[in-house]
């Protein structure tokens, strides 16, 4: 199958209009920003972590002596 | 910044990677070799250096037991093994098979057409199943009046050669009158089994290029009487010349209606 | 992108290497307790077989199969085969370190033993070999777990375990399914 050509995006790209979001407000944003995505991120390794170690301690240790 | 630069940057990065992988697996080699091997073998009275062989794999065991001494005192079922040589030339007719052949006649027809129905058809049957029941009446581990003292006429040759014979040649036709309405419960076993009772479908290993065990017989186009006997056979335990209770284990769980409408199956309707 | 964001994704990305490396640390020091004090570890036997000899001669022929006790210790051989496993039933006893030897003249296959932590594959050319202690006792299911062919899924045998004082070997030292 030939390639499509590359789109042209710019084309696509609508004009740049000024709202109401100013620099600072940008910049604090950002900052906050990945501190939610690091609480969500160590959430979810966090019960995986407990979850493992559950199996480990509940059903793999007690079901003993395997080598 | 210069590729040199750059270099430069990424150095001490370099360094620290390499260290840290070196040291786990420097770790990992003394603990899985040396450490854990030395703790479990005290524990079970092994040296460390047996221990620590075993973990390597010079010696055979783990380390956490004693090596169970192996013992081999038991008798064979068969005495066929087989090689590469030998099924390259079941799968070549020779005139001399034909030859051979002469001795069959008077029971399983002048075509491996059989006309008595208790006696197989052994045209178009697989070389390798023949071989193997020759060879098995040969050495005795198949019990026949009849084909015990013909299998010790032949040598390993014309056993070979009678077996690609028959192999290469025609199979019976079915006869499309005789073909009946078979029961579902019949065909679920034929074709999927039944894992309540541990039993395989008979098509996993009787059925056309499917997988299984390589003397593994041709069934459909057979006789129904001779099918049904051998059935009879394995269950009774009166034939036992299937390596590892293969058939053996399957015939015991089937019931006699079963075994009838099965080999009535493979008889008269199943073709391929 | 102003500099003082990318010191903060860098410092983020220090972070959380360092969690990461913390929680594989902490699951292999796990591992590593099992190993050292409960005695648990994947079954490691290289011990080879010739698979198209093996219903021949040596331990694995037909009669040698199931469960064996040879002085102090209990053994039991089974041959795993397209599509079944021989024998389809073993009798183990509880609470006593048990030897399981595997060996296949076919394919690969696996087993597993419900509710416990055996578990191995069966590679032909070499037997695979676990020692256990079976806890429970009861019919354990042994499935193969490894896809062997079109009659895999009705592959499987029982592991009878039975309390200690009812396995009573006989003047053989087989203990047999069938004999109780």
């Amino acid at each position: 199958m030939a390639l499509a050509p590359h789109p042209n995006y710019s084309a696509q790209v609508p004009p740049r209009v000024d709202d109401a979001v100013d620099d600072v407000a940008l910049e604090r944003v950002m900052r906050e920003v990945p501190s939610g995505a690091l609480a969500l991120s160590l959430l979810t390794v966090g019960l995986l972590l407990l979850a493992w170690f559950l199996m480990y301690a509940f059903v793999f240790l007690p079901r003993g002596m395997v080598g | 910044m210069k590729p040199a630069e750059l270099r430069e940057i990424d150095r001490p990065w370099r360094i620290w990677a390499s260290i840290i992988i070196v040291s786990i697996l420097a770790f990992s080699v003394v603990f899985g070799f040396l450490i854990l091997p030395i703790v479990q073998g005290r524990a079970a009275g092994l040296d460390a250096f047996t221990a620590i062989c075993r973990a390597v794999g010079i010696l055979p065991g783990s380390p956490a037991v004693r090596q169970p001494t192996s013992e081999a005192k038991a008798q064979p079922t068969t005495q066929v093994a087989w090689s590469t040589d030998l099924i390259r030339s079941l799968g070549q007719s020779t005139p001399a098979g034909a030859e051979v052949a002469q001795a069959c006649v008077a029971c399983h027809g002048e075509r491996g057409i059989a006309a008595d129905p208790q006696n197989p058809n052994l045209a178009g049957q697989s070389g390798v199943a023949i071989y193997k029941q020759l060879h098995d009446y040969k050495s005795g581990s198949r019990v026949h009046e009849v084909m015990n003292g013909i299998a010790q006429g032949l040598d390993g040759r014309q056993i070979i050669d009678v077996a690609a014979h028959f192999a290469a040649s025609p199979r019976r036709d079915l006869d499309p009158t005789t073909a009946e309405v078979v029961d579902e419960d019949i065909v679920r076993l034929v074709e999927r089994g039944d894992p309540a009772r541990g039993l395989p479908a008979c098509n996993s290993c009787h059925g056309f290029n499917a997988g299984g065990p390589m003397e593994t017989p041709t069934l459909s186009h057979q006789n129904r009487e001779y099918l049904a006997r051998q059935l009879h056979a394995f269950r009774s335990d009166g034939r036992r010349n299937d390596i590892y209770t293969r058939m053996r284990s399957v015939a015991a769980k089937l019931t006699d209606r079963e075994i009838d409408k099965l080999a009535n199956f493979y008889a008269t309707t199943l073709s391929y | 992108m102003r500099a003082d964001t990318e010191q903060d994704i860098l410092k983020t990305e220090l972070w959380w290497t360092a969690l990461v490396t913390a929680v594989v640390t902490a699951i292999m020091l796990a591992i590593i307790y099992a190993g050292l004090v409960h005695h648990i570890n994947p079954p490691s036997n290289i011990e080879t077989v010739d698979p198209k000899t093996l219903h021949l001669t040596g331990e694995f022929t037909e009669g040698n199969l199931g469960t064996r006790v040879d002085g102090s210790q209990i053994t039991s051989r089974i041959v795993a085969t397209q599509f079944a496993f021989q024998p389809q039933c073993i009798v183990m006893p509880a609470n006593r370190t048990v030897t399981l030897r595997f060996a296949t003249p076919d394919v690969i296959h696996g087993i597993l033993v419900t509710g416990t932590n055996v578990n191995t594959m069966i590679i032909p050319g070499y037997v695979s070999q676990v020692h256990t202690v079976f806890t429970k006792t009861g019919d354990l299911l042994m499935p193969c777990h490894e896809f062997c062919g079109l009659g895999h899924s009705q592959m499987w045998a029982t592991v009878r375990v039975v309390p200690e004082d009812e396995f009573k070997p006989g003047p053989d030292g087989r203990v047999t399914c069938d004999a109780r």
